[in-house]
């Protein structure tokens, strides 16, 4: 009965993904099927985070070679979390999506694929054991792939989507070869089991410690580090609610939910440290490259890769409850801060680049709420994103190092999400557009609602953290943190708004910073490099084929010589036949 | 009792006889012989699960000079096998003949097939499996020498050749069975005992002689060379066959030889090695294909050579997974040649070069070849997902960590699919329209192999419930 229970959210979302792949013809009605789906699922979720008292479980699936294999569930308070998070913002995201998406004719495709995704991200916060993580993490990386490139006949969405994929492709394979090793040494996927078998070990065996790689792996390339970051920023050519929901705020965090799960193996294996360094790299990365892009969804796409690093860096260090405080802020603010560049892409017929953008014209609301975003992604003091940087701040104390690049973020990300704010006000100013200010006053109840709300929960979320702040802080991290966003935020309306000539649309500073170049070359001199391989076999196998070919010229040339005895004459091949088997026999008898 | 096992021999039998008497309405026929044979396969199954006895045995009098009979037996290999073949055949029949093209000798050939792979798969010596390996070589050769597309005739004799060498190894290797074994027995289910009482060199020289055979037929490097070229140039329906079943006998032949040979174990590594090697090499072979057909082709080197490399681990699970490998690599690769057969027919080219943005013209078969990515790839909920997680873990059991390393050829392998997807259906810079639409005429077969492959994938208990009795 229990697991039933527990499995009815999917349920849900699952008929509302079915009866719109059913029946294609419903683009009307589509997105209230979706929305209702999403609704009922976050009420079951919350209705059971509430009551039922959740245990571990599992559902026998089948077994072979004399082992039985499980689908397991778990509500430990990282599943609840991620199970809120989800219950709070795919409601919100449907709800955008209705007013967003006004294309008729691809409306049950989209809807399908949204819920899709939705119950497998249900399916992976619920997740126990390696068997359900990998269908939904799968789940996950194929409806991510098809959600970039749904667009598919523009020109750059297919290439986005075939980075993405063939990202994770390489993430999936190594989770799955990390978590058969790690079966084959305590034969069960059971994380749990996993963790207190870890305990029980005197020596760690290499091949865990090799799984334990692969596993980092896998969760590096969906949670978009360093070096496997690039995609993500290219799948911002999915519609923006897709932007939001899957590229910032949950499917992208499916990597760093791994490693909070199994964070005692980590210890364990001693692995922290990669995770703290590929962590720490990001962050650099993120943040520079944010401030050089000019694309108004990339820069925040580039801002997630950074918060990501940031919650591997928790993680690295040991700070659990840092990495998921932060792993909670992050989600309700970002996907707040990608409907609203939705929002402006909208009132500006679909351009992308801030320096032709105008935004917000005068609709308080909208501006009201991308500010409150902005701040809480900034950390200034008193908005959510503050206890949640403060938190890894104050862990990271301890080592120099980090602490330098953590503080040179803090200031970066202030100065490149007011660039993000700051540059496109410019530009209404300049060129008041009437046309631009219209359609923001009357930009859909829809797509303004869910903004309104996620700004109002950036801010019920920071009352909260006031009434039960029960987390250590350090007092020095928050006061020098507290500087450095003031700084940077100063900083930012000096560059970014006084003068308008700093970083400008061509400067040369601006592409310098811009880590794409680099890194896209990288990918390529790999690809290329796979590709000489494939040339070095076809080569070898051009070779093979005539080595072959000769060997089969050989035995013809043989057979030629005997053509005296192929003479169609029945007797000499009876003949011939007979001596042959007197031989064979002959042979036979005689060789033992 | 109902003959049901050679019912499954007797019934495409007659339906042969009939398609070569009867003129008319051959497609139709071929369908229902191939619906017969799935509702047999079917009734066999049941009976086993019911009965808890995977082997069936029923023996009629063939050669009694030479104590040969006809044997058939069932093994809980065959039963999968058996499974696999009606499903994939059935839904050759009644949808691989996309362009309507000569359908009786299309039909007969078919139908002919059936006979030779229920027939491999039921053998219960290996006189008959012997005569049935030919039959299974000799209906596909037509398939490419008459129905096949441009450079049929230079594939179709690099392919018999190959396998007719395959033939004389296999041939030989019985022979010396033959002899060696007490009372010229050639039964398979008692080829263990008698194996263990033959001198070891002829051990030996049997080991080698079936194994080379079957890696022919597989194929495995360096002996695969016949297979881009045959599944390439052969009617879709060939290719169908070709990839998803005749492959498939090699496999059940290592089977047979890795379980009931001990010898076996002093060349797995050997063996694991090369198929490992095979894995990896056919990957970035299909990286310079042009043609769609050989570029699937080429994946089911890699996909059997991963079979072979379970097989060769020599463990319970890796060989249930190799089972698993085979049941989910027929339906997925049948599914993949007949979206090629589909798109062939419609753009009237396979040249991924030339092929651009057709996903526009052809929206039902580009969803189902990327369904076809996936499952190749082994996704979780398709079959192939099972297969890979028994598979390597098997071979980590066997070979420790170095057994994940075949993996790994998977990411070359679906890197390149999803170029291809990418860059030939999904792009849409220089679309080319249809010549021919025809994209939902194989709806009904994409269903049937979609809905297999899901259904094994997501309920793998039925038939691994099977294939663990013992």
């Amino acid at each position: 009965m229990y697991p039933l229970t527990v499995l009815l959210p999917l349920f849900v979302g699952g008929i509302a993904a079915l009866a719109m792949g059913v029946s294609p013809k419903s683009e009307r009605y589509a997105k209230y099927v979706a929305l209702a789906g999403a609704l009922g699922s976050a009420l079951l979720t919350v209705l059971l985070l509430v009551h039922a008292a959740p245990l571990p479980s599992q559902i026998a699936w089948f077994s072979a070679g004399g082992y039985s294999f499980h689908l397991e569930l778990s509500f430990t308070s990282a599943n609840q979390l991620l199970l809120l998070l989800i219950a709070v913002i795919s409601p919100l995201i449907f709800l955008y999506s209705v007013g967003y998406m006004d294309v008729p004719s691809e409306q049950s495709r989209y809807y399908f694929l949204m819920s899709l995704f939705a119950v497998s991200m249900t399916l992976l916060a619920m997740s126990g054991g390696f068997l359900t993580f990998f269908i939904a993490w799968e789940g996950l990386g194929i409806t991510s792939y098809l959600l970039i490139g749904f667009w598919y006949h523009k020109e750059a969405p297919p290439l986005a989507a075939r980075k993405a994929i063939t990202t994770i492709l390489v993430g999936d394979i190594c989770l799955l070869a990390g978590m058969l090793m790690i079966w084959s040494i305590f034969h069960t996927f059971s994380f749990a089991a996993i963790i207190s078998g870890a305990h029980a070990l005197a020596t760690i065996p290499t091949i865990i410690i090799a799984a334990g790689v692969l596993l980092l792996v896998g969760a590096f390339t969906k949670s978009a580090q360093f070096p496997f970051h690039e995609w993500l920023s290219d799948a911002m050519e999915g519609p923006t609610p897709v932007s939001a929901f899957l590229h910032s705020s949950t499917m992208v965090k499916a990597g760093v939910f791994l490693a909070i799960l199994l964070i005692p193996l980590f210890i364990e294996l001693k692995l922290l440290w990669l995770m703290l360094v590929i962590g720490a790299i990001t962050v650099l990365v993120g943040a520079v490259t944010a401030l050089a892009s000019d694309h108004i969804k990339k820069i925040l796409a580039y801002s997630t890769m950074e918060d990501l690093g940031l919650m591997f860096v928790a993680l690295g260090l040991n700070a659990i409850p840092a990495a998921l405080l932060f792993f909670a802020v992050q989600a309700i603010y970002k996907a707040l801060l990608l409907m609203s560049s939705g929002t402006i892409m909208k009132a500006n017929g679909d351009d992308v680049n801030i320096y032709r953008v105008s935004s917000f014209g005068r609709n308080r609301l909208l501006f009201i709420s991308a500010l409150i975003g902005a701040l809480s992604l900034a950390g200034l003091f008193p908005f959510s994103g503050f206890f949640g940087k403060v938190a890894i701040d104050s862990a990271a104390v301890s080592n120099v190092t980090v602490y330098v690049v953590l503080t040179v973020a803090d200031f970066l990300t202030a100065l490149y999400i007011f660039r993000w704010l700051f540059v496109p006000m410019g530009n209404q100013r300049r060129a008041p557009r009437s046309l631009i200010i219209a359609k923001f006053a009357t930009m859909k109840r829809s797509m303004q609602a869910p903004q309104a709300i996620l700004a109002a929960g950036v801010l019920a979320f920071t009352a909260y953290l006031f009434i039960n702040g029960n987390f250590a802080v350090n007092l020095a991290a928050a006061s020098i943190e507290t500087a450095v966003v003031v700084f940077g935020m100063l900083a930012a309306y000096i560059m970014f708004k006084k003068t308008t000539s700093m970083l400008s649309e061509r400067s040369r500073a601006r592409l310098l910073m811009h880590t794409s170049y680099p890194v896209n070359a990288a990918y390529n001199l790999l690809a290329a490099s796979v590709i000489g391989i494939a040339r070095g076999a076809e080569a070898f196998e051009r070779y093979l084929n005539r080595v072959l070919y000769a060997g089969a010229r050989g035995v013809v040339g043989l057979g030629s010589s005997t053509k005296v005895a192929e003479n169609g004459n029945v007797n000499t091949y009876v003949a011939a036949l007979a001596v042959g088997l007197v031989i064979v026999l002959l042979l036979l008898i005689l060789v033992p | 009792m109902i003959p049901l096992l050679l019912l499954m021999l007797a019934i495409p039998a007659f339906f042969l006889a009939l398609l070569i008497v009867y003129k008319r309405r051959s497609a139709w026929i071929a369908t229902i012989s191939a619906a017969s044979g799935l509702v047999l396969a079917i009734a066999v199954i049941a009976t086993a699960a019911f009965s808890g006895n995977p082997s069936i045995t029923e023996n009629y009098g063939y050669i009694p000079s030479l104590s040969i009979g006809l044997n058939l037996r069932t093994s809980p290999a065959s039963l999968v096998l058996l499974l696999m073949t009606s499903i994939v055949i059935l839904v050759t029949a009644s949808s691989g003949n996309i362009a309507k093209d000569r359908e009786r000798t299309a039909s007969i050939l078919l139908v002919l097939f059936q006979i030779g792979a229920f027939g491999l798969f039921l053998s219960g010596n290996f006189f008959i499996f012997f005569i049935f390996w030919d039959i299974g070589v000799i209906a596909p050769f037509f398939m490419i020498n008459v129905l096949g597309s441009a450079n049929r005739r230079a594939a179709s004799y690099k392919f018999i050749i190959y396998e007719l060498f395959a033939s004389a190894l296999l041939l030989f290797g019985i022979l010396l069975i033959y002899f060696y074994a007490p009372g010229h027995s050639l039964s398979i289910s008692a080829l263990p005992s008698a194996y263990s009482s033959m001198p070891v060199g002829i051990q030996e020289t049997i080991f080698l002689l079936l194994f080379v055979a079957f890696l022919i037929n597989v194929p495995l490097f360096p002996l695969h060379s016949w297979l881009p070229d045959a599944h390439t140039e052969a009617s879709t329906q060939g290719s169908m066959v070709l990839s998803g079943v005749l492959t498939k006998f090699g496999g059940f032949g290592m089977l047979i030889i890795f379980t009931s040979m001990p010898i076996a174990h002093a060349y797995s590594i050997y063996i694991a090695a090369l198929a490992a090697f095979s894995a990896f090499y056919a990957a970035f072979l299909m990286m310079r294909q042009q043609d769609i057909k050989r570029i699937v082709a080429h994946t089911t080197i890699v996909e059997m050579s991963i079979i072979v490399f379970a097989i060769a681990t020599l463990t319970n699970i890796g060989a249930t997974g190799a089972i698993y490998g085979m049941l989910a690599h027929g339906i997925a690769v049948a599914m993949m040649f007949l979206a090629a057969g589909a798109i062939e027919h419609m753009f009237h080219s396979r040249n991924i070069g030339f092929l651009k943005g057709i996903s526009h013209n052809a929206k039902l078969t580009s969803w189902i070849f990327l369904a076809g990515i996936f499952a190749m790839t082994g996704v979780p909920l398709t079959a192939g997902f099972i297969a890979d997680i028994l598979i390597f873990l098997g071979a980590i059991s066997a070979f420790g960590a170095y057994g994940i390393i075949p993996l790994f050829s998977l990411i070359f392998m679906g890197a390149f699919m999803y170029f291809v997807i990418n860059k030939s259906f999904f792009a849409n810079k220089g679309r080319i329209e249809a010549e021919d639409t025809v994209d939902s005429r194989p709806a009904v077969g994409y269903a049937v192999l979609l809905a297999a492959l899901f259904l094994f994938g997501i309920l793998p208990f039925i038939l691994l419930g099977i294939v663990n009795l013992k």
